[in-house]
Parts: C-alpha cells; sequence; structure tokens
C-alpha cells in the first residue's frame, strides 16, 4: 500500500489541499485491501454496489459504505490473518460490551508515527525531565485497557521522572486515591520541573472539585506543564461541565495556563487522534477526514450542521474501519475562522445519539441489556 | 408556578423553604376525616368534562406525538375520570364498603384505612400521568406530595389545581413540587414524612429511591416493563398480523403494553422469514395510512443506529433486516431468539421460538413481563395462557387490542387503590377470653 505510507510519511499533518490526492489514492488503496482480505467487507461492498475502483475523489471516499463503530464490539472482523495481530486493546468501559481494536504491524507503526508527529506539531515534545499525573488506571496484569496503553505510551513524549496514578488498583476493584494524588502534586509543586496530567477529564474535574472544597492552598506549577484530557465523561455524565470551565480551574488551582490544556478525541475503533489546537479546536489532520452524516439517511452534511460523527481514514489494514460511524452527534466547522493556524476543519461532538429519554413507560434498550450507545 | 404546596400554587424556592413546616402541617391534616370518595369523584367528573381537549392535544402534538393519538390519550384520560369509571374502580379495587367498618368475625371489625402520606415519584416522560398517581392517593383518603423531575410540573399541575378550585376541601391532600432526585437533602426531608412511595419510572429511578427510603416505608413501584406478540400458525394470523401492525403504528410503541418483540413458533429459518415478510407487508400498508410524525434528532439517531448494525449482522447471516424505501419502520430478524427492547417508533423484532424453550427464555426478564399480543389456535390457548402467567406475564390479548384498557383493570397484576390503604381492625364489646369458660353459666 504505497500511498497509504506516503500519506503517513507526509510532512505537514494539517495540510488538506496538499495532500488530497495521495489520501484519496490512500483510501482507494484501503477499501481494496479489505474487500479482499475480508469476507465481511466484501459482502459489505457487494450489497451496497460499491467498489474500491469507484474511488477517485473526495466525494468518493465520502460515499464508502459506513459501518457503525458498536458492531465491533460484538464481532471480530478482521482484514488479516489472526496470527498477525500485534495489540488487541479495548476500551476502558467498566460494563457491558467493550469496544476492541487488533492492531498488526503496519498499522501499529504508521499509528505510532501519526502520534510522534502531531505531538511534535503541537509542540508536545520534550527533553526536560516531568512528573506524571496519570488520570485513569494504574496499570494491572491483565488490563487491556486502550487508555492505558495510549496513556503510558504518551509519557515517553517527555521523560518520566515519576507517575502517579489516579485510579489505584484494590484487589477487584478500581479506587480514587485522592490523599496519595495531593501529596504528590504537593511534591511536584515543590520540584519545580514541569508536570503532565493525563487522563479522564471527568477525574481531573473531581480532584480540581476537591482541592478547591477542601481548601487546599492553590499549586503555581510550573508553567510549561500540559493537561491533555481525552476519553470523555463517559458513567459521569451528569457532572460534566464546560471545557472553558474546567480549564479556569486548572490555571486558578493548578496555576497551568489554560492555553497547556489540551482536550483529545479518541475512538478505539478509530485510532487517529484529535489534539485540540491552543484555541481549543479538534481539528482534522491529514490522515483522516470528519464527515457529519444526516441521522436518517447517512448523506453527508456540510458544516454547522448536527448528525452522526463518521470517520474516514485508511490508517488501520487489520480491520475494516476506514469508514465508520461514531454514536456520536457532532458538527463540522470551517476551520479557517479558528485563528490558531491551521486551516483545516474541526468538529465538536455535542452529544450522544439517542441519549434522550423516550416519553415512554415501555422498557427501552438501554436498561434491559444495561447498556446504551457508550463506549 | 407548577409547584402546589396544601393546595395553593407556589414557586419552588418557596415550597423548599416551607419544607421545615411541612411536617407540623401534615401532623394537622393527617388526624382530620378525609374528604368522602364521592366528593372526590364528583369534582374528577366535573374536571373530565371542563379540559379543554383541543388545548392539551396541542400541548401533545407539540411533544412530538401524532395527532390521532394524543386525541386517543386524552379522550381515554377523560373516561378515565368519568364518575361512573371512578365508581366502579373504586368498587372493583376496594370492595363495596370501601371504607365502612364490616364485621368479619364475632366482635371483629375491619376497614379500610388511608396509609397517610404519599408521595408519588412521577416520571418525567408520563405527559400528566402523575395527576392519575395523585387522584388515586386522594380517592384513598391519602395526602399527596408529587415529586417531578425539573420544569415537568405542567400538565399534571394545572390539572390538580383545577381540581382544587372545583373541590376545596381537596387543598390539604395536594402537593406538587419540581425537584430532581439529585437533591437528597429535599428528598431525604419528604421520605421522613412518608408513610408510603409510590414511584413510577425506570429501574434506574426504582433503585435510586429504594436506596433513599427508611427501611420502615413501603415502596409501591411501578416500573418500566416489556410486551411481546406471540404467533402460532392459525387460521387467523393474518387478520392477528393486521392488528400487530396497528399495535405497532398506532402507538409507536410507547407504552408499556407495547410490543416489542414477536415471536413465530417455528423451528425453521425459511417460515420465520415468510412470517417477516408478511409481517411486513401489514406493517408497510398500515404505516402508510397512519405516516409517523417526525422523529426528533435523538430518536431518529437511535433508531438508526439500531438499524446499521441489523444489516451489518445481517451480512454475518444472523440476523435479517426488512423495511421501506423511507426506513419508517423496521422489521428486525433475529435467528436466535431473546427478549429485548427495540428502538421503539415502529421497530419490532422477530424470533423463532420452540415451545419446549419458552418459559425459560421468559424467565430471564420475569419481573419485566406485562403483556403477551396472542395468536394461536383455541386449543392452545390453556396451555399457553400457564406459561404466559406462570413466566410472569401479567395480560394476555388479541393482537390489536394489546394496549386497550378497562376500568377496574389491575396495573402490572396488581390492583393499585389496595396497595394506597391498609386493611385495619378492632375488636368490639367484650368477648370471652380463654379460661373463662368456667364461669359460663
Amino acid at each position: 500500500m504505497e500511498a497509504r505510507e506516503r500519506l503517513f510519511s507526509y510532512s505537514k499533518i494539517y495540510d488538506h489541499e496538499g495532500s488530497e490526492g495521495l489520501f484519496v489514492a490512500a483510501m482507494r488503496e484501503s477499501i481494496d485491501h479489505h474487500s479482499r482480505n475480508c469476507d465481511f467487507y466484501r459482502k459489505l461492498l457487494h450489497d451496497s454496489n460499491f467498489s474500491a475502483e469507484e474511488i477517485k475523489t473526495m466525494a468518493d471516499c465520502k460515499r464508502i459504505p459506513t459501518i457503525p463503530a458498536h458492531f465491533f464490539k460484538y464481532h471480530e472482523i478482521l482484514s488479516v490473518n489472526r496470527e498477525n495481530i500485534e495489540v488487541h486493546a479495548t476500551s476502558s468501559g467498566t460494563e457491558g460490551q467493550k469496544s476492541q481494536i487488533f492492531l498488526d504491524a503496519s498499522s501499529l507503526r504508521l499509528g505510532t508515527k501519526m502520534a510522534v508527529k502531531a505531538m511534535k506539531h503541537h509542540g508536545f515534545i520534550s527533553i526536560i525531565p516531568t512528573n506524571y499525573l496519570m488520570l485513569g488506571y494504574e496499570p494491572k496484569k491483565g488490563n487491556e485497557a486502550g487508555n492505558i496503553k495510549v496513556a503510558l505510551g504518551m509519557t515517553r513524549f517527555a521523560p518520566a521522572k515519576e507517575r502517579v496514578f489516579v485510579l489505584r488498583s484494590l484487589g477487584e476493584n478500581y479506587e480514587i486515591d485522592y490523599f496519595g494524588v495531593m501529596k504528590a502534586l504537593i511534591s511536584y509543586n515543590r520540584q519545580r520541573l514541569p508536570v503532565r496530567i493525563m487522563g479522564f477529564p471527568s477525574y481531573l474535574y473531581m480532584l480540581l472539585k476537591m482541592m478547591k472544597e477542601s481548601g487546599i492552598k492553590p499549586l503555581r506549577l510550573n508553567k510549561r506543564s500540559l493537561v491533555l484530557t481525552g476519553g470523555g465523561w463517559k458513567r459521569f455524565d451528569d457532572m460534566m461541565i464546560d471545557k472553558a470551565e474546567l480549564y479556569h480551574m486548572v490555571e486558578t488551582l493548578l496555576g497551568i495556563p489554560a492555553e497547556n490544556c489540551r482536550d483529545f478525541y479518541s475512538a478505539v475503533e478509530h485510532s487517529v487522534a484529535y489534539p485540540e489546537c491552543k484555541r481549543h479546536h479538534m481539528h482534522v489532520p491529514i490522515w483522516s477526514r470528519v464527515v457529519i452524516r444526516d441521522v436518517k439517511t447517512l448523506a453527508p452534511l456540510g458544516y454547522n450542521e448536527p448528525g452522526f460523527l463518521s470517520f474516514i481514514s485508511p490508517l488501520v489494514s487489520s480491520m475494516p474501519i476506514s469508514s465508520i460511524v461514531m454514536g456520536d452527534i457532532a458538527v463540522l466547522r470551517d476551520g479557517k475562522s479558528c485563528g490558531c493556524g491551521i486551516k483545516t476543519p474541526y468538529f465538536e461532538v455535542i452529544g450522544r445519539a439517542g441519549s434522550a429519554k423516550v416519553r415512554s413507560c415501555a422498557i427501552a434498550a438501554s436498561e434491559l441489556m444495561k447498556e446504551g450507545l457508550d463506549g | 408556578m407548577d409547584n402546589i404546596f396544601r393546595g395553593e400554587g407556589i414557586s419552588k424556592a418557596d415550597f423548599i423553604h416551607k419544607l421545615s413546616e411541612l411536617k407540623a402541617v401534615l401532623q394537622e391534616d393527617i388526624m382530620q376525616e378525609p374528604p368522602s370518595p364521592m366528593a372526590i369523584i364528583e369534582a374528577c367528573h366535573i374536571l373530565s368534562q371542563q379540559i379543554n381537549q383541543a388545548e392539551v392535544i396541542e400541548e401533545l402534538v407539540a411533544l412530538g406525538i401524532q395527532p390521532w393519538a394524543a386525541e386517543d390519550y386524552v379522550k381515554e384520560a377523560i373516561e378515565s375520570l368519568d364518575r361512573d369509571s371512578l365508581l366502579k374502580k373504586l368498587r372493583v379495587e376496594l370492595g363495596e364498603d370501601t371504607f365502612q367498618w364490616t364485621t368479619v368475625a364475632d366482635g371483629i371489625e375491619e376497614r379500610n384505612f388511608p396509609l397517610g402520606v404519599l408521595i408519588h415519584i412521577g416520571a418525567g416522560n408520563a405527559l400528566g400521568l402523575s395527576a392519575f398517581s395523585v387522584i388515586e392517593g386522594l380517592l384513598t383518603g391519602n395526602i399527596n406530595i408529587l415529586k417531578l423531575p425539573e420544569h415537568e410540573g405542567g400538565l399534571s399541575s394545572r390539572l390538580l389545581l383545577e381540581l382544587v378550585k372545583l373541590e376545596p376541601c381537596l387543598k390539604p391532600y395536594i402537593y406538587v413540587l419540581e425537584v430532581s432526585s439529585k437533591n437528597t437533602e429535599v428528598i431525604n426531608t419528604l421520605f421522613q414524612l412518608a408513610n408510603g412511595i409510590v414511584v413510577w419510572g425506570s429501574d434506574e429511578a426504582i433503585r435510586g429511591i429504594r436506596q433513599l427510603a427508611p427501611p420502615t416505608v413501603p415502596i409501591i413501584e411501578w416500573g418500566h416493563k416489556l410486551s411481546f406478540a406471540y404467533f402460532t400458525e392459525n387460521p387467523d394470523i393474518e387478520k392477528d398480523m393486521e392488528g400487530l401492525a396497528r399495535d405497532i403504528c398506532l402507538t409507536d410503541q410507547l407504552y408499556c403494553s407495547s410490543p416489542q418483540c414477536v415471536f413465530y413458533e417455528t423451528d425453521s429459518k425459511e417460515e420465520l422469514e415468510a412470517f417477516a415478510h408478511r409481517l411486513s407487508r401489514h406493517m408497510a400498508a398500515i404505516d402508510g395510512r397512519f405516516p409517523a410524525a417526525a422523529r426528533t434528532m435523538d430518536i431518529q439517531s437511535q433508531i438508526t443506529w439500531s438499524h446499521q448494525m441489523v444489516r451489518m449482522e445481517a451480512l454475518l447471516g444472523d440476523k435479517r433486516f426488512l423495511t421501506n424505501d423511507n426506513s419508517s419502520f423496521g422489521i428486525m430478524v433475529d435467528f436466535k431468539s431473546g427478549l429485548k427492547a427495540s428502538p421503539l417508533f415502529r421497530n419490532i423484532w422477530v424470533m423463532p421460538i420452540k415451545r419446549g424453550e419458552l418459559f425459560g427464555l421468559l424467565r430471564q426478564q420475569n419481573g419485566y413481563l406485562q403483556t403477551v399480543g396472542l395468536s394461536c389456535g383455541e386449543g392452545e390457548l390453556e396451555a399457553l395462557s400457564r406459561i404466559f402467567y406462570s413466566a410472569g406475564v401479567c395480560r394476555i390479548t388479541a393482537c390489536g387490542h394489546m394496549s386497550e384498557k378497562y376500568i377496574g383493570e389491575p396495573h402490572d397484576g396488581v390492583r393499585a387503590l389496595s396497595r394506597y390503604v391498609r386493611r385495619v381492625s378492632r375488636t368490639v364489646g367484650r368477648r370471652s377470653v380463654p379460661g373463662d369458660e368456667a364461669n359460663k353459666v
């Protein structure tokens, strides 16, 4: 897959115009690969009356049949032999069926390349020893959650001096270790080294709220510290606060500038990460396209129209996830208005699909199955 | 002002402010003789005739309900408030001598007595239904505090204020507070005053209430339910399939009595697919005659998502998906049977079943079962009924009538009013005591 290799070697990661030809060619290669190597995918294309050869323009890419991300929770569908799978990662969900991804060597290699380039572009690579606060699960044997792997991988972008985890494993369960975290933060504050706080925004919020309520003196962490959040609020949706409000709390309680607070959109089934720019917008890099789709017809919509969030990307060769629909409702915005310097469109997630309570006394799927569309 | 304190409209803030005096107010009122059921029934009857039907229908339509469904809903509501209906309900559920002392043995009398203070936890989704829960509480002589989610009072509060206007002596018996269930401080204060808690809603809502309720206070739970249809090959099957299509389309499956799955007795994949195709034709016809209202984005996204999932699984051979050009309904065939919830709004699961596996399958969702729309041969009715009732089903109806009600009908297998009273007894006069025999003449 030559065009795919070249796309991931392309140097300007937000140059959609210059890389469009490569992207379309890489998508053609990707769809061709999946249809040759995956029975399910071949049937899907046949059923949808679509073939890889039809992909000649960006508009054609948007016509590639989509698959709901949830499908891969229940079915192990591969486009390579099982023995070529190097990594099997699952979502961090605590209930119900977990999302999962199987990556082969080439997907991993290109994914790593992509992550390094993105980190470099946003200035997150540093050689100064750094103290880490991980807003997630302490790794333990048998825990395959993708977030842990990603989070640990992320600690390689600046040499780790100390690493403290918010969720400590206590036998079968995980518990928030407020006491340990506060002790670590106070020690980091004294050390004056840059600090990186990474993980779920909900835990960051709980931590900051606790600091505020217990009247702990605000910390003044190194100005070059970073807060990298991702993974959404999950089961803490009801306490979710506005991003701007969260970043303001970080500024006042930890002394880290709001500009250094960056949220990421990432999904286990998609593998391209979308870090916020310094103006807190998630721009689309050259490795993928974001298409917002009509909630009834799945037809592509224009800017500022809400619909299903869907991704197109040739990154993964081990699973046919090159055109996938997420259970999120989002809008796409014209990137030129952002002002951060990146010109590609950015998207905003505005909610989960099917999350409003139906006015009904009939039992809902989410109750019976003990899981909704999350994950 | 959608909150009500002792029969008077009030703001939420003022209601919460008055919580501290509520205990004393209730203690005073609870000692009084409650208004007679006849007075309440009379007021409800007049209320039912005064309801501005057009206005309520308009309000329901604005919530996304089709006009004909809204009309049906209002008509049914009015009928249920009618004098004869309420009288019959009272007699069926509490007996002829509703609140009279009756002799049950020599020198022993019993009567129904109100529980006292009932807290009704209304679901936010129930279109004025909470007012009916309060009326049941009134009929049984209780003081009623209706807790609704924030900004959900609307219809229920208006109905209750109208009722108070018609019968001012009901004032001390009606309270409405719109407050989030997460406000545990307020909820706990209310629960300390309760003699019974009536909760409507999801498992989540019920679980929350169980955690907060004091162990000595009975909880009367009206949870979400699952209903389904059951078909065996029989002479009336076409007519019943049409009826089922009506049950699905006319209610948009929004009631707990609406079918979410259809089971067809067969062990053949081909027969099941043929059945699904036949049902699909009836669905297309009824859906065409009664087009659905436009779906909100939220509802539509859930429907599309389910359709897409089934389409993908169909490629694996596990499922089949039938719809029309407009995707305005969905027949989702799953070759593996199990009770499950559909995305509603004219979407139904079709699954094969073997008689021998039926009971075990139903028992897995025991507590959720409500109505079965049954289509079978005459000779099969007894045997199937036994399986259904034993597995937890409460109602069996013909297809096309799954959501029809009758006056005095038990709710989820229970006569509601009997849950809102206690049976008290007294021993009157001197009775002989053991050991007294010797002194007898």
